[in-house]
């Protein structure tokens, strides 16, 4: 596909899911909910996809189970209890983990509850933390900004150091960032990425009206962790040996794909959003 | 490292021209839906 057709399928279907992503999200918090919960399970399906392709057979119905219940305790529980709720579920996973290389007799079975939960927090965890933000916004924020939309931050972020990173890596790219893991990355776009991630955090940040040593922690961190995220994403890619995660979103490949740098910057964002405005208050 | 000055330069007018549309999307489709709703 050529540059300009690859640049204008991508523009199109990210104008169209974000519009259709915003109306949702300014029509009520429930069905904000319900956009990310379907997007987690269509990721999640994804990702089953993907593990499949390399030999395994996770038990599907805990993965979504567990993604499920993220969601539901984001939305229906205080924002204290979804932390500790987080919290705890990586204490499960990193004990399953233990559990899984020790044990013998059950190894098989444990490896495939492990990558089940495992999805379950990668991806349901991660886009959970979208609905907490929300809650934040609601608390803090609504009528204090003339931008309602707190949520976008973690998007838009990641969004522009993806474009950032494209750009540049296609005009200028030529020393390879991680060759091992990801062929197409350089170092010139991981710089544009990050470069163009700063401003628009800038810009935007200014518009919610964030304090600025908040906006130069969120631009110096953000675009760092989407290129672990993007970088994390494309090592599962490489350990199950596929290229693209789907097709779903176009020339974007699949929602794995296109949300790979989210999985890890929408945590981050919470973390440091309920630090300054709830921890602190 | 001048291509790396160079990428950093690019990177930062992206993200600007990149935030401008974006801001202005936001900003239309939340008026717009104002309307509607």
């Amino acid at each position: 596909m050529s540059f300009k057709r690859d640049f204008i399928s991508r523009l199109t279907v990210a104008l169209g899911a974000g519009l259709v992503g915003l109306f949702l999200a300014w029509y009520s918090n429930f069905t904000f909910m319900l956009v990310f919960a379907f997007f987690a399970s269509f990721a999640l399906w994804e990702f089953f996809n993907l593990v499949e392709r390399g030999g395994y057979r996770p038990y599907k119905i805990i993965g979504y189970g567990i993604a499920a219940a993220f969601f539901a305790v984001a939305y229906f529980k205080p924002l204290e209890t979804y932390n500790n709720f987080m919290i705890l579920s990586f204490l499960v996973l990193f004990l399953l983990k233990v559990i899984q290389s020790k044990q013998t007799t059950y190894r098989k079975q444990l490896t495939m509850l492990l990558i089940a939960a495992f999805g379950g927090l990668y991806i349901g965890g991660a886009l959970s933390f979208a609905v907490g933000l929300q809650k934040i916004h609601d608390l803090k924020f609504r009528g204090i900004t003339p931008f309602d939309y707190l949520f976008l931050l973690p998007f838009v972020a990641a969004w522009a150091s993806d474009t950032g990173a494209y750009l540049t890596g296609k005009l200028l790219g030529k020393d390879k960032l991680a060759p091992n893991i990801s062929g197409k990355k350089t170092i010139e776009g991981l710089i544009g990425g990050v470069a163009s991630s700063m401003a628009a955090m800038y810009i935007f940040g200014t518009v919610l009206r964030l304090p600025l040593s908040m906006i130069f922690m969120l631009g110096i961190l953000l675009p760092l962790f989407c290129t672990a995220g993007d970088l994390f994403e494309s090592s599962l890619k490489r350990r199950f040996d596929v290229k693209d995660s789907g097709t779903l979103l176009k020339a974007h490949g699949g929602v794995l794909d296109r949300f790979d740098g989210v999985f890890f910057v929408l945590p981050l964002t919470y973390v440091i959003i309920y630090y300054f405005y709830i921890y602190q208050s | 490292m001048k291509r790396y000055i160079l990428s950093g330069v690019i990177g930062l007018l992206a993200g600007v021209f990149f935030m401008s549309a974006t801001g202005l999307l936001i900003y239309s489709a939340s008026q717009l839906m104002k309307y509607v709703l």
